[in-house]
């Protein structure tokens, strides 16, 4: 996919005429990232708003006790690093090719004077902006309630509970939960170490479904 | 009900060959441009799946209860 075609493709920019589709085109850069290779360091001054082009971005942040920890894991075609580009500050998380990827990346400076000369694309930002801003919400409320092993342990019962043809993968399970598939694993792993289910090939065996449902009903106060 | 197994996604997959080249116990391999997988290699680790830019592979999960006297209950 080439940089017309995927700007023609991408919510902020589709509605685009054909001058402005340009002008962002002209201040786009594509690069090419092998897995690992660094974007942003969590402190640093913002460079460059990127869009995800292919492939999958991690998003790391320090924890107190200086371990790197994947807070989000941002696929095609999501954006990020708008929020610092916006707002100036520095940037909130370290951000890395989890996978070889493809990114566009637009200069914070280039980005600005886009929504200056642009208003929809600006309205499209900003309507994309209130919508994450919503979902964090939800999530930070959710959350201040039940952990995300509580939610897990609510999401296993219920899978179990209502039989699907369509067995989830734990990169969805982390989605539904508003976390990545590393938290989603160490979950599962802690509830094999309590003896309340077994992991295998294909199957996740609930053992103790009394005690994941005593667990999936605690409420923090 | 038979076990979930790995989902290879053909019209996503670009044969990059990344997942070959990470699965710890050689159950992928690539023949005449299309990416073959060996179930009874396969150790469900998840790499592949990790790897993968495009998403082109996913690792299913049936979850049941199990009651260690009775057996499965579904």
């Amino acid at each position: 996919m080439d940089i017309g075609q995927f700007l023609a493709r991408h919510e902020y920019t589709r509605d685009l005429d054909l001058s402005a589709m340009e002008d962002v085109a002209r201040r786009a850069t594509v690069r090419h990232l092998t897995r690992g290779e660094v974007l942003g360091l969590e402190g640093e001054r913002c460079s460059a708003v990127y869009f995800v082009m292919q492939g999958r971005i991690r998003s790391l942040k320090m924890t107190a006790q200086g371990r790197e920890q994947v807070v989000n894991e941002l696929r095609p075609p999501q954006a990020f690093y708008l929020v610092p580009a916006l707002d100036g500050a520095p940037l909130p998380t370290t951000t890395q090719a989890g996978t070889r990827a493809t990114v566009l990346s637009v200069s914070c400076a280039d980005l600005i004077e886009l929504l200056d000369r642009h208003p929809s694309m600006e309205r499209r930002v900003l309507v994309s902006m209130a919508r994450r801003l919503r979902h964090l919400a939800d999530l930070v409320g959710e959350l201040s309630l039940h952990t995300v092993s509580e939610r897990l342990a609510r999401l296993l019962l219920q899978e179990a509970a209502e039989p699907s043809s369509h067995h989830l993968t734990q990169q969805e399970m982390a989605a539904r939960l508003g976390t990545v598939r590393e938290v989603v694993a160490r979950a599962l792993a802690d509830f094999q170490t309590r003896g309340w289910l077994v992991v295998t090939r294909g199957r996740i065996e609930i053992r103790d479904a009394h005690a994941l449902r005593s667990h999936a009903d605690r409420t923090e106060v | 009900m038979a076990e979930p197994t790995p989902r290879i996604l053909r019209a996503l997959c670009t044969i990059c060959g990344d997942c070959v080249t990470i699965c710890p116990v050689a159950a992928l391999r690539l023949d005449r441009e299309e990416l073959v997988l060996d179930l009874e290699r396969c150790a469900y680790c998840g790499d592949c799946e990790d790897i993968c830019p495009m998403g082109a592979i996913e690792l299913p999960y049936q979850v049941v209860i199990v009651d260690p006297q009775r057996g499965p209950e579904r």
